[in-house]
């Protein structure tokens, strides 16, 4: 049994980390959000101004935010309808099948995030597999080209996102007690019944920790747009890219991933406090 | 060069997964890249970094492997001068002047287009540079001397129209006939996806001056691309020139090296500079204050303007050319690509003119896109 002494310094390594390579960096983008900048020397002089938060506050900033926060709820609810019953599967399986299962849902982790974004754009070209198939199947006209629009921008981020969805419903549904689904047939009902009154309720933490996994780099996404948006749909994590990128205007750029992490933030303190109600109710 | 840094990253990989280098690499995860990025015209293997055994090392901040194949090797032989590349920075203009700002005199030149040059200058951070150490710069013509008094030019990009001939019998004349025509062609057509570009491709379709500093001149090219954008197919970064090669789109606004890679297997691709001109960057290699090495900076420099050494940097890289004389010595592929002619005199380079002008470009584009 480790002593206190022993558990605190277990703790140094992690902690040293986190405070270097998150806490710090974090804080400096913050402090940049109040800072100035010469556009023309890119000089950054660090006194107090609330200039770069007027800034944003634009109408083509807040729609792009608010853009970005539909595409994400439509990511979410996607990686939801096909991460649910993928995880269910997955769960029920036995062996060497489910390990199967697992590599193949995390093996396009091992390309990388753009080539799998590029390939995407082979797949919906008015000649690609997934516009050949959808135009056999008489659901949208011959020669339709799915690229550069948000349904393709969804389409991407859904796929991207997946596994961030899958794995946290799997680790849940994993740990289900079989016990409730035998009695559940034994008292007759369905497959599909059983799977909406115990596996699903059941499942509300995987689903929660998959909601945030997914939503929360996708709020922010901006090379998937980027590619398969064709550059039309304005995100707001393309905003903060060009700001910092294209202009070098740190300030601004720091002040809108400012406002997008405190609603990351936001989005975690009231899942927290909601699912901690449900725990005490 | 407002998006230099990911402009020319894109390009570089688009050369780098040439078909030479796909065989070499062999690799199931280019696969997904190597459809977009097939290089045709010419392209080349990589050069390494000197070795440290020369009396003097010169630190040259550049794109990795942005040199002649044997061109390092060669002027250590040559001078006993030994050459280190260090790769540049990711994130942009800003990063490129941070890079070489806070740089303790390990950089003695660096690579910079036009705009970081300016930037870099208007930080103090240049040195002056002395044209006459540089006598091969007379293979240079004027134009680009002129354009680019930071250091020595050495190559450039340019956009053109990139249109499919099963699709397209003539192409528009004029930028003023590409926009004003959007919606006749088939797909619609295809802009580049930097800002910049967007809004300097609408400037000379109303005729005026891409490098203005009238912010009224920017929204008169905003207010002008949303009124076409339901014709516009995409602002593409990379791929321009496949989209068109396999009909998606009839035409569309693409770089010159992206031409010069698809064109070779898309005999149905053309290449077509407006009647008014075109715009473009030029990179060059410049001085830094801090070199204490500038004698030896020079000394590069003038071997890299030599033409046989700059023939051998053009047939590596596949850019586009600026000394008229070596165009017999180059591969034959590179030699004949329509895209990769000078074309000196007919493009305007794009300058760093304010950086609220910048902002103000970047600031259209956007609303663009959000419309």
């Amino acid at each position: 049994m480790l002593g206190m002494r022993e558990r605190v310094l277990l703790m140094v390594p992690e902690t040293l980390f986190d405070v270097l390579l998150l806490t710090i960096p974090l804080c400096f983008v913050v402090l940049y959000s109040f800072w100035t900048i010469d556009l023309t020397t890119l000089e950054v002089t660090p006194d107090f101004s609330l200039g770069s938060y007027a800034a944003i506050m634009k109408p083509i900033y807040l729609t792009a935010l608010g853009r970005s926060l539909l595409i994400t709820v439509a990511t979410v609810a996607g990686t939801i309808l096909l991460g649910f019953p993928l995880a269910y599967f997955i769960s029920q399986c036995k062996g060497k099948l489910q390990v199967v299962l697992l590599v193949l849902i995390m093996v396009p982790f091992w390309t990388s995030f753009v080539i799998r974004a590029y390939a995407w754009t082979s797949l919906l070209a008015p000649t690609g597999m997934v516009n050949q198939m959808l135009t056999f199947l008489h659901v949208i006209p011959e020669h339709t080209d799915l690229r550069y629009t948000d349904t393709a921008i969804i389409i991407g981020m859904v796929y991207s996102y997946l596994p961030e969805m899958v794995l946290p419903l799997y680790a849940t549904l994993e740990k289900l007690d079989t016990n409730l689904f035998d009695a559940a047939a034994d008292l007759g009902r369905s497959t599909a019944s059983t799977f909406f009154t115990i596996a699903v309720p059941e499942s509300k933490a995987g689903i929660a920790a998959g909601c945030l996994l997914v939503a929360i780099p996708a709020l922010g996404e901006y090379t998937i747009p980027a590619i398969l948006g064709g550059g039309k749909t304005l995100m707001i994590g393309n905003v903060i890219a060009s700001e910092f990128i294209t202009t070098g205007n740190y300030s601004r750029g720091a002040a809108l991933a400012t406002m997008l992490l405190a609603i990351v933030v936001m989005l975690i303190v009231v899942s927290r406090i909601i699912s901690s109600r449900k725990k005490v109710a | 060069m407002s998006k230099m840094s990911s402009r020319q990253a894109r390009r570089m990989a688009a050369r780098r997964i040439n078909r030479r280098s796909f065989l070499k690499l062999g690799g199931v995860a280019t696969l997904g890249m190597a459809g977009l990025s097939l290089v045709g015209c010419g392209g080349g293997s990589s050069t390494s970094g000197g070795s440290d055994s020369g009396d003097v090392t010169i630190g040259m901040l550049n794109y990795e492997d942005w040199m002649g194949e044997d061109e390092v090797s060669d002027f250590q032989a040559e001078s006993g001068v030994t050459v280190k590349q260090y790769p540049t920075p990711d994130g942009g203009d800003s990063a490129w002047v941070n890079a070489v700002s806070k740089d303790d005199g390990v950089y003695d030149l660096a690579l910079a287009g036009i705009i970081v040059s300016t930037r870099l200058k208007n930080n103090d951070l240049l040195a002056d540079f002395d044209a006459d150490k540089v006598p091969n710069l007379k293979y240079v013509g004027d134009t680009y001397i002129e354009q680019y008094p930071y250091g020595i030019p050495v190559e450039q990009g340019k956009v053109g129209f990139i249109y499919n001939t099963d699709l397209i019998d003539t192409p528009p004349a004029t930028w003023e006939e590409l926009l004003k025509n959007s919606g006749d062609y088939e797909g619609g057509i295809i802009l580049p996806g930097f800002d910049g570009d967007v809004i300097d491709s609408a400037l000379l379709a109303l005729g005026l001056d891409i490098n203005t500093s009238s912010t009224d001149d920017i929204t008169a090219a905003k207010d002008l691309l949303i009124s076409i954008k339901s014709n516009i197919k995409s602002f593409l970064d990379s791929g321009a020139a496949d989209t068109v090669a396999d009909g998606s789109a009839a035409i569309a606004v693409g770089y010159d090296y992206e031409f010069a890679s698809t064109a070779p297997d898309a005999p149905n691709l053309a290449w077509y500079i407006p009647d008014e001109g075109t715009f473009g960057y030029l990179d060059g290699w410049v001085p830094l204050a801090k070199s204490k090495h500038l004698d030896e900076v020079y000394d590069f420099m003038n071997f890299h303007l030599d033409p046989d050494n700059y023939a051998d940097f053009i047939d590596t890289t596949a850019a586009s050319w600026i000394e008229e004389d070596i165009k017999d010595d180059l591969d034959e592929e590179i030699a004949d690509c329509d895209s990769l002619q000078p074309y000196e005199g007919k493009v305007t380079y794009q300058q760093f003119v304010a950086g609220e002008i910048t902002e103000a470009k970047t600031e259209a584009f956007q609303e663009i896109q959000n419309a």
